[in-house]
């Protein structure tokens, strides 16, 4: 990335945290904010978007991995860049602060930044991404909405558990509408649910094999 | 080039605060300061003498420091941070420069108090001595950006501190092993050569000539520290 005004377009949050060990996390965060040019309200506003104010005084070594994390995603954020690339940012976080983080990056989102986020938590890439590419031995394997990669790969079936304990898989169509009717009539639905693959199922469906 | 002087400030008072917190680091000033002293307890009054721990001083604070700081940056993948941020080449290296050039300024300073040297035209030997900073800057950034750990960098930077600091002695050997002449050129030795022509009668051409020597050498050095830099950048 050649120009200084590119690299104020993007962040990025990789594996490797880069923090300066022996300083404090509000003194990481002021050093960036100072490289951007930034004022140092956005230092408050960074740690609280990662949840981490209370503890701005604590040396970067100190720190556990989960919040190591957190203060790279608020360096890589503080600047409000247009395109954001993170590399399993909720990695090693309870889900109090994952939860915290999400409403975050929504957020941020709503204001217009770009999120390239990569992940192996298909949960994580189902809530937090408008479209999913898989990418397997360095190819995008399928891409698309959460939604319609489901109904893609999806069989349309239905399972209808009967208040017997019995479970019985349905096709979406006349030919099943008879039965699905006769035991509502009969009152013996306990519960009917779709039979819509997961993402971490499409993946495996795609590549053959399991996720890494 | 586009520097920021808010960067470089930003830069340098990050520089400071590792540094004043890493003590395995930042002990190693006291090393000149504590042989200047020694020296002249000891009574020593000659310019080889009193260039031993100034030469000491451009080893082990300024080329040994700046290579453990670059180093640190690359083991723990701060540099690649900094260079993915808005901060230019130019803005990183005098950044991280300017903390190490200030500290060499303070304890050459120091060390030629301590080590009881009144030199006899000041003015000249501060130019000497402020390009000979620039010089071992660029060798200390350089040896830092080849190391991968502190570890490494603390080796790689060994015979390059012995080379320069050690390297004025080789010339005792020189009647003997006419090679080792070459050793006249080195920045250090130079400074040696010009302090001693200042206390006597000197021509211009006496610091005219150490003077561009040094400059030549931290020019070249500079040159292959932003080659070697703008190589770093790239994965």
């Amino acid at each position: 990335m050649k120009s200084s005004q590119n690299r104020q377009r993007f962040g990025i949050l990789t594996d490797n945290s880069g923090l300066y060990t022996r300083l404090s996390i509000e003194e990481n965060l002021l050093l960036y904010s100072n490289l951007y040019h930034l004022p140092n309200t956005a230092v408050k506003e960074a740690l609280d978007f990662v949840n981490l104010y209370a503890a701005r005084k604590k040396k970067v070594s100190q720190l556990s991995k989960g919040m190591i994390q957190r203060v790279t995603l608020a360096r890589a954020i503080m600047h409000k860049p247009e395109l954001l690339f993170l590399d399993e940012p909720t990695s090693a976080l309870d889900p109090v602060n994952t939860q915290h983080i999400y409403n975050g990056l929504r957020k941020l989102n709503d204001l217009g930044t770009t999120i390239f986020l990569t992940t192996h938590d298909m949960s994580e890439a189902e809530i937090l991404c408008d479209r999913v590419a898989f990418l397997h031995q360095g190819k995008i394997r399928a891409i698309g909405s959460p939604n319609q990669l489901k109904k893609e790969f999806g069989d349309e079936t239905l399972t209808v558990e009967l208040t017997n304990g019995q479970c019985e898989t349905i096709k979406n169509g006349a030919h099943d509408a008879q039965k699905l009717y006769d035991w509502m009539q009969s009152n013996a639905v306990a519960r009917i649910y779709t039979n819509e693959p997961t993402l971490g199922d499409i993946f495996m469906q795609i590549t053959g094999s399991d996720l890494i | 080039m586009n520097i920021s002087i808010a960067r470089i400030q930003a830069i340098f008072m990050k520089d400071y605060k590792e540094f004043s917190r890493n003590y395995a680091v930042s002990v190693m000033i006291f090393l000149p300061l504590i042989l200047a002293f020694a020296y002249n307890k000891m009574g020593t009054n000659d310019i080889d003498a009193y260039f031993l721990p100034i030469n000491l001083v451009f080893a082990v604070v300024t080329a040994y420091v700046q290579c453990c700081l670059i180093a640190e940056e690359k083991e723990k993948n701060t540099l690649r941070s900094l260079m993915l941020s808005p901060a230019s080449l130019g803005d990183i290296l005098i950044g991280k420069s300017l903390f190490v050039f200030i500290v060499t300024i303070v304890i050459v300073s120091l060390s030629i108090f301590l080590v009881g040297y009144e030199p006899a035209n000041l003015f000249i030997l501060a130019i000497a001595l402020l390009l000979s900073s620039v010089f071992y800057i660029a060798l200390g950034t350089l040896c830092g950006l080849f190391a991968k750990t502190i570890m490494e960098a603390s080796i790689i930077v060994l015979p390059v501190m012995f080379i320069f600091s050690f390297g004025p002695f080789a010339l005792t050997f020189a009647s003997v092993y006419p090679v080792l002449d070459i050793a006249k050129w080195l920045p250090s030795a130079q400074l040696i050569l010009l302090a001693d022509a200042l206390e006597g009668n000197y021509s211009s051409m006496d610091y005219i000539v150490p003077i561009l020597t040094i400059i030549a050498w931290s020019a070249v050095a500079w040159l292959a520290t932003g080659l070697i830099y703008k190589k770093r950048m790239v994965d």
